[in-house]
């Protein structure tokens, strides 16, 4: 009887091996998951399944074996070959690499552009504008502004704490981030530190995006930050505050300014080696390039390539 | 039908085994030796094996702690640390101290425990004392129904109700700790409830008697009678209480923060928090992932020492006799050592409400304490102690009414059949549903032979020497293992180092081995249940020793190993920490082989109830309705086997 059961239950494990499509597991940075997710919805020769966890999550497991495809919203980085056990210095400034670590050959592919919106509380009114140097103030441990009216030039600002509800340091978006406003980000010489690295920081940390939206727009005295897509979903709930890289000439963070905003980054999918063609994975890279692919960027809130240069997507077509 | 019948019979006085060959079992040069059996001796190795499996997976729990770890400890000193008084675990700051870790993991397990320790025993002397049984047959499903209700539900509720109350009530920040202290508390209710109710059940019935018979009143025979005689086993489900908080992850995760803080009000991060954190993503690979191994050590050892405490009084209890003292010199020391302990504290506060009442009693004037006073404090205790089970019983009424109220809608024939999506409109749960199932079906492959065999060789075939108390005490740590350090298991362990990767097998692997000891209680306690004359019935007429388990010790106890295989099968489908770090969250067909990556309903919900799209939210709501069904439909027929069991029951 007993045996007779599991017979049948192994039966019905392997029944389901049949006519099969091919499997592939994409993971990292969950700014680059709702597009992953909508892209595997929609590439039908391939089963894609998708999980998150961020951007260093999704190129380490690349180069453990763990993935087909990692997500990831930042460049690859020495570090990330350091700790699989390779050399650090293999990888070069622009995230690519021409040696493979254990076996896995990091290729990196952009598939779409992401913009950073810095949002406050709807009721906020006095820090609707902001520079790179007021930021700084803000999010950095360098002489950091307690309250709203200890940063510089900023009008009727009310002698309040400041509140920071942003990403951790495990996202790309806070690498992203930090390499605006801080100079010399990653070097030695880097200027200054994220406020999160303070002791008893106001910076509260969290992977999670929605957290982070759902806090700022319950507090009227909380700022925070992370990709366009978010806030695209909720746009009434946040207030997007214009950006200037100096001075002040600031720009309204929307789809159709994305060549003049100052903090727009690619989103990238690395994979192993170039994908041969008739590999999935090329047909995979293929359909994500392709208009079709393409069109379905602006649904999940970030820009298509062709937005910001057209010369992208003809330049890594012909690779594959 | 006569001639099966008669078969049967005489198969049993032959003392044969079951086919149509009958074994030559008999030594023709000894008559009263039996012949060398290979097929029995064979039987016994597979559950000896069976047995000793779980020294490989303790092993295996230890070697993935520290390897992870060593890298860490060659950069960090170790006694920095464990005095370092900061946490900021960058590869800038690199301040690894762990301390304000642990003392949150104490703040938000020790605060839960503030409120749930004294609920719980109040609720427990209530049930044990004063309710009559229908209340009791009543409220006793209430509290197993909030016992298996798992952590991911808690943690959906505390962020969506909870979290949001205090946030706009006391101005708390939008993590807190004390949502979780709340919610975590009502969790170790139902396990304070049970072990002191069964402690106090088993104070003998003589004593209560003879104090009611002295002219004492009902609360004071309860109060100052069976509450002393049961304070280990009430000390022990408060240590176990504590062990659960402490080990607690998914609502830690879900409220608490990303940083570790003193104000309960404020952001808070437990030891588990921070190792889930690391399977979330939030943390970056390198000194930070491996500093996870090192909380994981301190909190494996925390919990592992705690929960071992706590199961030995239990133990103790359940087979107190003072027999036994000579024999378990060195059980009984440390089982004296807590009583004692246990018996200087509550004498410590005693003497603060002793010198309080005196206090009080100078101020008034001193009254003679006449029986109309003692039966209306008595009115009043009761009043009280049932009191405290309304506060369970409201809040699983309050957090079911949200979620069906929320998820109902959602709930849809589409939505059960189809695929997860993008858009929430067009988003289901079908191989969410398949993948928890197929989970499930692996873990009863891989947990049932190896726990069954376990409990039937420590039981039936085991002499009780040293290495069987080894093996009895390495299974029962496995129970007290924190799940999310089952999530590093599972993902170093099984998904790597044995390259099984981030599949249904590495999961499967890691909920069976989470399972096991709960498998192997219940089944050893259905083992115990049966009679030992059955057993020696079936060795007066021949049987060997192998022959009376199969066929008369088994049969009989197989309702009850049912009934504890369900059980424990619902608990490893709920949980979300064991398996965080390799369980997907989309994908458009259901997983077709053992190597493949799934998805399940507790991560699922996870995912959905973090989702920047509120409208997932409440497909998390739907999601956990057809999770509670899917446990509720499990247990019914736990609870139809054993009754029907019972019914049948000659013996």
């Amino acid at each position: 009887m007993t045996i007779a059961t599991v017979t049948i239950l192994i039966g019905i494990l392997s029944g389901c091996l049949g006519e099969e499509k091919q499997k592939l597991i994409q993971t990292g940075s969950s700014t680059v998951l709702p597009l992953a997710i909508k892209w595997a919805d929609r590439f039908d020769q391939a089963d894609i399944s998708v999980s998150g966890g961020g951007s260093s999550h999704g190129i380490n497991a690349l180069l453990n074996g763990d993935a087909d495809l990692g997500d990831a919203s930042r460049l690859l980085k020495g570090s990330d070959y350091e700790k699989v056990g390779c050399d650090p210095t293999l990888v070069k400034s622009d995230g690519t690499t021409s040696v493979a670590c254990n076996g896995i050959l990091p290729v990196k592919w952009i598939v779409a552009y992401d913009m950073l919106v810095v949002v406050i509380n709807p009721e906020n009114t006095w820090a609707t504008k902001l520079n790179y140097t007021q930021l700084y103030e803000i999010f950095t441990d360098d002489n950091p502004a307690v309250n709203w009216n200890d940063v510089t030039g900023l009008e009727n600002a009310p002698e309040i704490p400041i509140e920071i509800y942003a990403p951790d340091e495990a996202s790309g978006t806070y690498d992203y981030f930090y390499e605006e406003i801080i100079p010399n980000w990653g070097k030695e010489n880097q200027k200054a530190k994220p406020r999160l690295e303070m002791e008893n920081s106001i910076y509260n940390p969290s992977a999670d995006d929605n957290v982070i939206l759902n806090a700022i727009s319950d507090r009227k005295y909380a700022i925070g930050y992370f990709g366009f897509a978010y806030y695209k979903e909720n746009s009434e709930s946040l207030t997007p505050v214009w950006i200037a890289e100096k001075d002040t000439n600031y720009k309204e963070p929307a789809l159709d300014n994305v060549a003049d905003y100052p903090m727009a980054r690619p989103l990238h999918i690395y994979t192993n080696g170039i994908p041969e063609s008739g590999n999935i994975i090329n047909d995979y890279l293929k359909y994500i390039l392709s208009e079709e692919g393409q069109d379905y960027v602006p649904d999940v809130g970030y820009v298509k390539l062709s937005l910001v240069d057209e010369n992208i997507i003809t330049g890594q077509l012909k690779k594959l | 039908m006569i001639k099966k019948g008669f078969k049967y019979a005489q198969r049993s006085i032959n003392g044969e085994t079951f086919g149509k060959k009958k074994p030559n079992i008999t030594n023709e040069e000894h008559p009263f030796h039996l012949k060398f059996n290979f097929r029995e001796k064979s039987i016994v190795l597979l559950l000896f094996i069976a047995a000793s499996i779980a020294i490989f997976f303790s092993a295996a729990i230890i070697y993935t702690l520290l390897e992870g770890a060593v890298p860490f400890f060659s950069k960090i000193s170790i006694i920095d640390f464990l005095t370092g008084m900061t946490w900021i675990p960058t590869e800038s700051v690199k301040a690894f101290g762990v301390l304000p870790l642990l003392l949150d993991t104490f703040i938000i397990a020790g605060g839960a425990l503030l409120i749930g320790a004294p609920l719980g025993v109040a609720a427990a002397i209530y049930l044990s004392e004063f309710a009559s049984p229908k209340i009791r047959s009543f409220i006793k499903p209430i509290i197993e129904l909030l016992a298996g209700v798992p952590s991911i539900v808690f943690g959906f509720f505390a962020l969506i109700i909870i979290s949001p109350f205090f946030v706009n009530t006391f101005g708390a920040n939008y993590f807190n700790g004390i949502s979780a202290i709340i919610v975590i508390s009502v969790m170790i209710i139902p396990l304070v409830i049970s072990i002191s109710d069964d402690s106090m059940k088993a104070v003998p019935n003589h004593l209560r008697e003879s104090s009611l018979a002295v002219g004492a009143t009902k609360w004071e025979t309860a109060t100052k009678i069976v509450m002393p005689a049961a304070s280990s086993g009430i000390m022990a489900s408060i240590l176990l209480g504590l062990a659960r908080g402490i080990g607690e992850t998914m609502v830690v995760l879900m409220v608490a923060g990303g940083r570790p803080g003193f104000n309960i009000f404020d952001q808070m991060l437990t030891m588990s928090g921070y190792i889930g954190k690391t399977a979330t993503g939030d943390i970056p690979p390198g000194l930070s992932i491996n500093a996870a191994f090192a909380v994981g050590i301190v909190l494996f050892i925390i919990a592992y020492a705690i929960n071992s405490l706590g199961a030995r009084i239990v133990l103790q209890i359940k087979t107190s006799s003072s027999v036994k003292v000579k024999n378990h010199k060195k059980k009984m020391f440390t089982f004296r050592i807590v009583s004692k302990i246990s018996i200087l504290i509550l004498g410590f506060l005693k003497e603060i409400v002793n010198i309080f009442k005196k206090v009080i009693r100078k101020i008034k004037k001193a009254k003679p304490l006449t029986l109309k006073r003692r039966y209306q404090k008595q009115k009043i205790g009761i009043a009280l102690i049932a009191g405290s089970i309304l506060f369970s019983i409201i809040f699983l009424i309050l957090l079911l009414y949200y979620i069906f109220s929320t998820g109902i809608n959602g709930l849809s024939w589409t939505f059960l059949t189809s695929y997860p999506a993008p858009e929430p409109e067009r988003a289901g749960i079908f191989p969410v549903i398949l993948g928890s199932i197929y989970l499930m079906l692996i873990t009863i492959i891989i947990s049932t032979p190896i726990g069954i065999g376990a409990a039937i060789y420590l039981n039936e075939f085991a002499k009780d020497n040293k290495f069987t108390r080894f093996l009895r005490q390495i299974i029962q740590n496995l129970a007290g293992v924190p799940s999310i350090v089952f999530g590093l298991l599972g993902y170093f362990f099984f998904a790597h180092f044995l390259g099984f990767g981030m599949s249904l097998l590495s999961a499967g692997l890691v909920l069976s081995i989470m399972i096991l000891p709960i498998i192997v209680v219940a089944t050893e306690e259905a083992l115990k249940a049966v009679p030992d004359g059955f057993r020696e019935a079936a060795k007066g007429v021949g049987s060997t020793r192998w022959q009376t388990v199969r066929f008369h010790v088994l049969p009989n106890a197989k309702p009850g190993i049912l009934t504890g295989l369900i059980l424990s099968l619902s608990r490893g489908i709920g949980e979300t920490a064991p398996i965080l770090f390799i369980v997907s969250y989309f994908g458009k067909s259901a997983p077709s082989g053992i190597l493949d990556g799934f998805m399940s309903l507790p991560s699922q919900i996870y995912y959905w109830s973090q989702h920047a799209n509120a409208k997932f939210q409440t497909l998390a709501a739907s999601t956990i309705i057809v999770l509670l069904f899917i446990l509720l439909a499990m247990n019914t027929v736990a609870i139809i086997i054993r009754q029907r069991a019972q019914a049948k029951r000659d013996w």
